[in-house]
């Protein structure tokens, strides 16, 4: 799904260089889910900002459903966010004007479909995140958790092969956060490649494979130890990840 | 104070202050030439004219009766009614005249000292009794007043002429006594009297101010005869319906209409007054509008930095600190604007005198200009900046 | 698509209602004092009769003192009227498709005694062919024909507001009125008519009402009806009224219809032999310079647009400026303050293009509601326009005014929009994705 070789990544301001990824190596394989974890500025964000083609890099490869994405112009890049990757935020990130019809509705205005066509995606992934019933509901109307489940709802509208969620629970209690991560785990299940940011042990626990990042390296690479997750039965329950 | 960290700020920000900066600079250029427009309006209108016109009232005798057309009948109907005018309670003195001054509509004509090889001087000209001066309210400098007899010499006639006019024809000073003429010596004119500057019918003609009275008996069946007549101080008020009764009873076979003169000047003035109305209400509309944009873009940068505020008061800074913050910070937009626009406004204005029409700028405008935009900047601030001073500190650590 | 960037700048609008009515104000205001003052300047300037102002000259020779020229502050300058001899001598011309001059003059109508006391009018003195020249429309009957100039016949054009007031508004063809000393018969009875500017006579007034009643030119010699406009000379004008007519003094407006580029060469060389001929006789001593001019052309060397309508118009336009430089500022706010939402549609897929557009999309809108605003604003200030002039110009908005006020709206959107555009479609979306 996402290979990615030599991969570097600097900020730059008038005074200093920020090396946010160094040499950064990765593969992810169709159908995985794969936690990153680190601490706050290891380059979490950097890394999905840039496989989330959001961001450009300095150096390096970035294969991306086998296709090389490191000099696309603004509009190819935008239709590869639009087709094939879904993203999840830590503060759902919904538009508070919008419904929650239009909220989901809004990445399909970036593609060509017809407005039946989208109507009934639109009805059909919010059955699938269980708010069928809110479709007219602002934001401001729903529960944290609800309103996160309209943000998954908005990622997977367009059936994008790779979904990439920052910190997906860090605003919603445990309970919620619960059924989130089970949400995710459905949608990873179903074939969708997943990668979640995160510095919390207990959600990267749920994941197939774990990654450490520090200062914008991988520190502690698991090798592969399993097969992909959709070809098993349940969701794992624990981690084999190490430091 | 802290103009280091303002100035920071600015530097990080600069589209939108630039962006006011401008705004400031242009409507300063606009203001200050369009009170220097509605200020060389209204100097002309106000101009003295030399002339009593508080005091005057002008009477119109448009006949139709066929009689009229006979002279001496039309001589004898003016000299009733002249009679009539004086003799009339409050009324100070009384004349007929050709054309009404300061009334845009007369006679013009041209002359130069007798025998001179020149180009002839144009002056407006009216023909008159002989007490028109008294009855103008216009004081004699040098020579003589009219007599009688003026009006019946024939061709060669004494005339009366403006200060400013002899200056124009006899540079030395000397014009009393002398023979001025037309294109050809024929008819010469002598000059009796010189008397104050004063505006004849076209007060913004360039030469409103060469006057020269000719006695005659004046008007005639087509033209009609016209009257000015001048009252005591305050007694204007309510005569003209008893002089428009009267005179019709006098001779009912014409229309009568009376106006004061300051009706007559207010009718030659009114572009003046229209544009100089014009121009309050694109001033007012001008000030508005950058003032709304300053409000704009003062709200923006206090609701930018909600959280920045927070912080300052979460480090003590107390609510007039935030106040005096962004008032400082609109004052040196403010007057960045205005340093762009003082040259601005000399810009405009060379170019409005230049292609267009317009008077040179006095610099006190543009320091008037300079003040009133820097209050304008720092009133139009002021809400927004109270408002971000409510910020609670409690807010620096507070996530949004 | 459109209707769904329509449906979100109308929700960008609602968010911050104040904010919106303000922004659409500012703009609707700059409109509005711009239409206003280009309305007028437009009015002013405006062709009063485009279908034949081509074919419409105004003809000047220079009959002036050898000595000193008409203008000494402009050397090529000619008298801008014509004496009474040199109209009767060039009109014999066959040449002209129309010709005649004519003049303003002061006369006393008389009502039946019942109906009210003689009244003053201004009458236009001209020929049968000043109608066929200016084409005025006719209410009720038609122009006198060409056979009454010679008489003269007692013949009468009357205005409509004349009609009205003599004969109650009702066909008066072949009904009496009289003018001065003798009875005329209605020939026609225009419509409401008033060219602006008052292009055929502009020197006596470009905005002033046009004439009351219209009569044949030559009973100027049983009245000697001398010009209610101006009258200019250089010698004298005579001891009476038959040396005035053959005197120097101009007062007549000459106009003549040439249809064609060989008629036009035809008269211009008829005029010059004309000019010639009179040399001969003393006359016309200055270097001959006969001018045609057409309609437009002959307005403009009459400044009849104020200088001060034309300043009022390049100061409305600056007031625009500031209009503009406002509303970009607040886009720039208005749009930034939305940069968290816009981070969120680029990260599901908008394109910088898709997001410029929906941006300058909303400026637009912007644009027109100002625009509508500043068109209804700016008939109010036409109407206070009006009622500041007592003269009979009257100022309103035509379409092509309101389209230039659209035209005007739309770009000062665009404008005031692509700068603010340009910075939110080119932000960092990945800033603003993550939690402040």
């Amino acid at each position: 799904m996402l290979e990615m070789k030599k991969l570097s990544k600097i900020y730059r301001t008038d005074t200093i260089e920020t090396h946010a990824l160094s040499e950064f190596d990765l593969e992810v394989k169709r159908g995985e889910f794969l936690a990153i974890m680190g601490p706050s500025g290891c380059g979490k964000t950097t890394f999905l900002n840039v496989t989330g083609l959001l961001d450009t890099f300095e150096s390096g490869t970035y294969l991306l459903d086998g296709k090389d994405v490191s000099n696309l112009n603004d509009a190819e890049m935008s239709r590869i966010r639009n087709d094939k990757i879904g993203f999840i935020f830590q503060s759902f990130n919904l538009i508070p004007d919008l419904n929650v019809f239009d909220n989901v509705d809004v990445p399909l205005r970036y593609g060509r479909r017809s407005a039946q066509e989208r109507k009934k995606a639109i009805e059909q992934v919010l059955e699938t995140v269980g708010l069928r019933s809110r479709i007219k509901h602002y934001p401001s109307q729903l529960s944290g958790g609800q309103q996160q489940r309209v943000a998954i709802a908005r990622a997977l509208v367009n059936s994008p092969r790779l979904i990439l969620a920052d910190e997906p629970t860090g605003n919603l209690d445990s309970q919620m956060a619960g059924e989130i991560m089970d949400l995710l785990g459905q949608i990873n299940q179903q074939g969708t490649t997943v990668i979640m940011v995160t510095h919390d042990p207990d959600l990267s626990a749920r994941a197939a494979r774990t990654v450490h990042l520090r200062d914008g390296r991988i520190v502690g690479l698991q090798p592969e130890t399993r097969a992909p997750l959709h070809e098993q039965v349940n969701a794992p329950s624990n981690s084999e990840a190490t430091c | 104070m802290q103009f280091g960290p303002i100035f920071r700020t600015l530097a990080h920000n600069k589209t939108r202050f630039i962006l006011i900066s401008i705004e400031v600079a242009l409507t300063l250029a606009i203001v200050v030439n369009c009170v220097n427009m509605m200020l060389h309006f209204r100097n002309q209108m106000n101009r003295p004219t030399g002339i009593d016109e508080q005091n005057i009232l002008t009477v119109l005798s448009q006949p139709f009766a066929p009689a009229f057309k006979e002279k001496g009948y039309l001589n004898n109907s003016r000299k009733a009614d002249l009679e009539w005018l004086r003799a009339m309670p409050g009324v100070k003195q009384a004349e007929a005249i050709s054309a009404i001054p300061l009334s845009g509509s007369g006679s013009s004509s041209g002359y130069k000292p007798l025998g001179a090889k020149m180009n002839t001087l144009s002056t407006g000209y009216f023909e008159t009794g002989i007490h028109v001066l008294d009855t103008v309210g216009v004081r004699l400098l040098e020579g003589r007043n009219f007599i009688e007899s003026d009006v019946n010499e024939a061709k060669s006639k004494n005339v009366i002429i403006t200060k400013g006019y002899a200056d124009r024809l006899f540079p030395d000073g000397n014009a009393l006594g002398k023979q001025i003429q037309g294109r050809t010596a024929e008819n010469p004119h002598t000059i009796v009297g010189i008397i104050e500057p004063m505006h004849g019918s076209w007060p913004r003609w360039r030469f409103a101010h060469h006057v020269t009275f000719i006695p005659d008996e004046p008007g005639g069946f087509n033209w009609g005869v016209r009257y000015l007549v001048r009252t005591e101080p305050g007694q204007l008020s309510g005569m003209a319906p008893k002089i428009e009764e009267q005179l019709l009873k006098l001779n009912n076979g014409r229309n009568i209409k009376v106006e004061s003169l300051a009706e007559i000047k207010a009718k030659t003035y009114e572009s003046n007054r229209a544009i100089i109305k014009m121009l309050s209400a694109v001033i007012f509309l001008l000030v508005f509008v950058t003032a709304l944009g300053i409000v704009g873009i003062t709200s923006f940068s206090v609701t930018e930095r909600t959280r920045h505020i927070g912080t300052r008061r979460a480090l003590g800074a107390r609510r007039i600190d935030i106040v005096q913050y962004f008032l400082l910070e609109n004052w040196i937009i403010t007057s960045a604007g205005v340093s762009v626009g003082i040259g601005l406004c000399y810009a405009l204005n060379y170019a409005l005198v230049t292609w267009v029409s317009g008077t040179k700028m006095d610099w006190r405008l543009v320091a008037i200009g300079v003040l009133m935009l820097w209050v304008t900047g720092l009133l139009s601030a002021l809400a927004p900046a109270v408002r971000g001073a409510r910020v609670s500190p409690a807010l620096a650590t507070r996530t949004v | 698509m459109l209707s769904y960037l329509l449906r979100m700048a109308v929700k960008s609008l609602k968010r911050n209602p104040i904010l919106s009515a303000l922004i659409v104000c500012g703009i609707g205001l700059g409109i509005a004092v711009s239409t206003t003052f280009i309305t007028t300047y437009h009015l002013m300037s405006s062709n009063p009769i485009p279908h034949k102002s081509d074919s419409l000259y105004y003809v000047e020779m220079d009959n002036w003192d050898p000595a000193r020229g008409w203008n000494d502050d402009k050397p090529g300058a000619v008298p801008n009227q014509i004496t009474y001899r040199d109209m009767i001598e060039i009109m014999k011309s066959n040449i002209p498709t129309h010709q005649g001059g004519s003049f303003k003059g002061s006369l006393y109508v008389y009502p039946p005694a019942q109906v009210a006391r003689p009244f003053k009018v201004v009458a236009r003195m001209c020929f049968s062919d000043f109608f066929a020249l200016f084409d005025p429309p006719f209410q009720y009957g038609s122009i006198w024909p060409r056979s009454a100039d010679k008489g003269p016949e007692q013949v009468i054009v009357l205005d409509y507001e004349t009609n009205q007031k003599l004969f109650g508004g009702q066909d008066s063809v072949g009904k009496t009125v009289r003018v001065e000393d003798r009875d005329f018969v209605v020939a026609g009875v225009l419509k409401p008519w008033q060219p602006q500017p008052k292009y055929y006579d502009p020197h006596n007034g470009a905005f002033e009402k046009a004439e009351q009643i219209y009569l044949p030119f030559e009973f100027l010699r049983p009245w000697e009806l001398h010009s209610a406009g101006n009258t200019s000379g250089w010698k004298n004008f005579g001891e009476n009224f038959k040396e005035y007519l053959a005197s120097e003094a101009v007062w007549i407006q000459m106009w003549v219809q040439l249809d064609s580029q060989k008629q036009k060469e035809a008269y211009r060389d008829f005029l010059n032999a004309y000019v010639n001929g009179q040399k001969k006789l003393g006359r016309m001593l200055r270097p001959t310079n006969n001018k045609l001019l057409p309609v437009m052309e002959w307005l403009k060397e009459e400044q009849v647009v104020p200088e001060e309508a034309t300043s009022l118009m390049l100061i409305s336009l600056l007031f625009l400026v500031v209009c503009a430089l406002n509303l970009i500022g607040i886009l720039l706010g208005k749009f930034l303050a939305r940069a968290p939402e816009i981070g969120v549609r680029r990260a599901l897929g908008a394109s910088k293009r898709a997001i410029f557009l929906q941006h300058i999309f909303e400026c637009e809108v912007v644009g027109i509601l100002g625009g509508a605003l500043g068109v209804l604003l700016s008939l109010l200030g036409l109407r206070a326009i009006n009622t500041l002039f007592e003269i009979n110009f009257r100022f309103h908005l035509d379409v092509k005014m309101v389209a230039a006020a659209a035209g005007l709206a739309l770009v000062a959107g665009l404008i005031a929009g692509l700068y603010p555009a340009w910075r939110i479609c080119s932000i960092q979306p990945a800033v603003y994705l993550k939690e402040q």
